[in-house]
Order: C-alpha cells, then structure tokens, then sequence
C-alpha cells in the first residue's frame, strides 16, 4: 500500500491544514475497500501497476484536492499568472527566500556591518519578489503553452513520484566523477594557483582569506562525494541526496558572511607598478560577485528546493509508521 | 447525438446535480460510510463518480442533514453516514418537490388532448 500513502500524501499538499487529516483518512479507508473489492474479484493482491491504475482512475491528486476546496492557491492579476500546479512550489520558494534573507539582515544589522539593514532588507525582498514571481510566470507560461504542466510536479503520473525512487547508480556514478573533479581542483589551488587564475598566477597570489573558507569548502565537497559513494552501494537510500544537499546547502548560506568579510582574496606578489594590484582587485571583486551576489540566489532555491523534499520524505515516513503501528 | 455535445454535458451535470443530493439523503436512510453508499447506489443504477460523492456526503453533513461517526469495522476504522432527524424533513420536502417536478414533466410530455364538442364555441 505504498502506493496508497504516496498518493494520499500528494493529495494533502494542496489541502487546508485544517480538516486535513480528517479527509485523508476517509480517503484512505475508501480508497482501501475498493482495492479489497477488486481483489476479492481477481482472487489475488493487486499489482503495483493495478494499483496505480486504479489510483488515477480515481483521480489526479489536485482534481481530488479541488473537489474537497482545497487551497491550490494561484497567482492572478487579471489573468491567471501562475497556476495551482506551481503556486505551492512558488510560495515555498518566496518565502524559503525571504527567511533566509531576514536572518542574513538581522546577523548583519546585530553586527552592526550596515546601519541601514531595514531598508536593505527590504529592497533585497521587493527584488526577491519581482525575481522569483517573473520566473515563475514565464515556467508557467511556457509549461502551459506547451500543454500542461509536467505530470511529476503534481505528482499524479508517476507512482511513486521521482524523489520516492531508488536513486540510479548511472546517476551515483556519473555525480561522483564530476564531483570528483571538482574537489580535486579545488584542493589544487593553494600548490598551483593558476588553476583558478590562468597565467595571472606569476603576479597574482591567493589571500589570506582562502584560509577561511579552503576547508570548509573541501569538506563539503567531501560531502558531496561520500553521498555519491553511499547512493551507488545503496540506490535504495533515496533520502540521502536531498538530506546530504539541504546541509551542504545551508553550511554554504552560513559561509557567506564570512567570506563577505574576510576579503581581500588575492593579493599582487609584484608590488611595482599597478598592473598587478589592479589584476589582484579585477579578480577580488569577481570572486565577491560569484561567491556573495550570485551564488546565494541558487543556494537559496536549492535550500528551498531540497527542503520541500526532505518534508516530504519525512510526511511519508511518518505516515508509513503510523500505517504500520495500526 | 446532439450538435453541441459540450452544452449536452453541461445540462446533463446540471440535471444530476440536484438529483444526486435526493438519492444520498434516500440511501442514506441507512447507514453506510462512502464506499458501500456509491456502490449501493451503482447497483441501483446511478453510478456517482467517487469524488462528487465524497465531498458531497461532507458538505451534507456541515448542513445538518447528516449525521457521521467513526466506527470500527472488519478491524478498520470507517466513517459511518446516516441521515439527521433535520435531514429527513428535508428528505420529505425534497422529494414532494421531486413528485411535483416529475408529474409537470409528464403532464407536459403527454400528447396534447383534442378538443371536444364542449369546448368549440
């Protein structure tokens, strides 16, 4: 009856917290007699591929959602901009952002770096929006364009849904190699600096800011690797990646500050002339740019991302032993 | 089959609709919890696809025309439906309006008498 709780668990996503759980469980006892019906007919338990038939026949999750009013939630302003399929991932995402993006303000308005961190935050949550909402319009658009929105986001065409699944070993493997390379030239730099600044390494060295941050990032990257590791000896671990990235994720949001404030990241080994010490600065404050304007934006929404996925596991799971323990 | 199959549907939905709450109320004179309720009703004839029927039964029941309770039955928990002392008035009403509806109809549908000598002028 995996199948079952799966199913149940989509369908929860788009109902009011309140009543929820009341709806759920006449769902299940419903949905349950009729698959002892149809097997008293056939004589045999139902086939995963019977149950799923049987599941859709009932109905996609939203459409079940609906009948009961549930709150799919859409984004309208005049027209609908963003539909039911995507307003829960949208609000998840939105807020996911705005948290973090509170926090990060708050620990810098206590520490005082900027006095006018209000107003800041509230500049950074106004662009948030327009950004998160313009992205989500555009998916939309083109999902429904191009007919329909795809069936894993609500979860009604594949049982289980993909995060559900046995992890592919192709998928372990082929993470593991890339990952793999990027540690080791990561863990290069500091012994041949021109693997991250070309022919400029002769003029040009890293900072003692590399200090801060080398290890933490190595380590992380050694994270990255042991989950890919654990996942082709046990496909079956499907919790791993989204658990093992939600950490990897949030470590790398707290790094942030202080990479912020630990600058310069190169220095001029040649203190002659300005060619080099503009050099050193021109890659300073592209680092500054990658590493705290735009690096955060994708691990914002991969925090946000992953941890709608590990809720998720962990509702199925605590469904599973509730099932279980009755 | 009718020129606009879309505004058939439409009328069919609409036609049920009402007659759908008087079958429930009727069926569930006895009680039954969602499952054996739609399948009472299917062999009986009316087929209520599963999601019409279940959150018709609670909205019903947030009117007060019927009355549930969480029972254990075959070793499973199940939600029992049966009608309320106010749904059952409403039930009579209901179906007195049902009986009138349907006789108008059939008066209506009877082929039109011809006039007889005492009402030629």
């Amino acid at each position: 009856m995996k199948l079952l709780t799966v199913y149940l668990d989509a369908i929860g996503n788009y109902l009011h917290v309140r009543g929820r759980g009341d709806i759920l469980r006449e769902l299940e006892e419903n949905i349950r007699s009729r698959m002892e019906d149809r097997e008293s007919e056939l004589g045999r338990p139902l086939t995963e591929r019977e149950q799923q038939a049987l599941l859709l026949e009932h109905g996609t999750p939203l459409e079940v959602a609906a009948r009961y009013g549930g709150h799919q939630g859409t984004l309208t302003f005049g027209r609908q901009l963003i539909g039911p399929e995507f307003f829960p991932f949208y609000r998840i995402v939105l807020f996911a952002n705005w948290i973090i993006s509170a926090v990060i303000h708050g620990g810098m308005a206590l520490s005082r770096v900027q006095v006018d961190e209000p107003k800041a935050f509230f500049v950074s949550a106004a662009v948030q929006f327009v950004v998160i909402t313009s992205i989500f319009c555009v998916v939309d658009f083109l999902q429904r364009r191009s007919g329909g929105v795809p069936p894993a986001l609500h979860g009604h065409g594949q049982f289980p849904p993909t995060y559900l699944r046995d992890v592919p070993r192709w998928q372990s493997f082929n993470g593991f190699l890339a990952w793999l390379v990027i540690a080791a030239w990561w863990a290069l730099i500091p012994s041949y600096p021109w693997l991250a600044i070309g022919s400029a390494a002769s003029f040009v060295q890293l900072g003692p800011a590399w200090s801060t941050f080398y290890w933490p990032i190595l380590l992380l990257l050694g994270a990255g690797l042991a989950q890919r590791a654990a996942n082709y000896v046990h496909p079956e671990w499907n919790w791993l990646p989204p658990v093992t990235r939600l950490g990897i994720n949030v470590i790398g949001l707290a790094l942030i500050y202080p990479i912020h404030a630990s600058g310069p990241y190169f220095v001029a080994t040649n203190v002659l002339g300005s060619g080099p010490a503009a050099v050193a600065r021109a890659f300073d404050v592209m680092t500054w740019w990658v590493a705290v304007a735009g690096f955060p934006v994708f691990l914002f929404s991969q925090v946000a991302l992953n941890g709608w996925i590990v809720s998720q596991h962990a509702r199925f799971h605590q469904r599973q032993r509730k099932e279980q323990a009755s | 089959m009718p020129d606009n199959p879309e505004s058939f549907e439409n009328l069919r939905l609409e036609l049920r609709r009402g007659c759908l709450v008087v079958a429930a109320l009727a069926q569930l004179r006895v009680e039954h919890y969602g499952y054996t309720l739609r399948k009472a009703l299917a062999d009986l004839g009316l087929d209520i696809d599963e999601n019409t029927l279940y959150p018709l039964l609670r909205r019903l029941e947030t009117q007060g025309l019927l009355v549930s309770e969480w029972r254990e039955e075959n070793k499973r928990n199940k939600r029992f439906y049966r009608l309320s002392t106010d749904g059952e008035r409403t039930l009579r009403l209901l179906l007195d309006e049902w009986r009138g509806i349907n006789g108008a109809i059939d008066r209506i549908l009877a082929p039109p008498r011809t006039l007889t000598g005492a009402g030629r002028k």
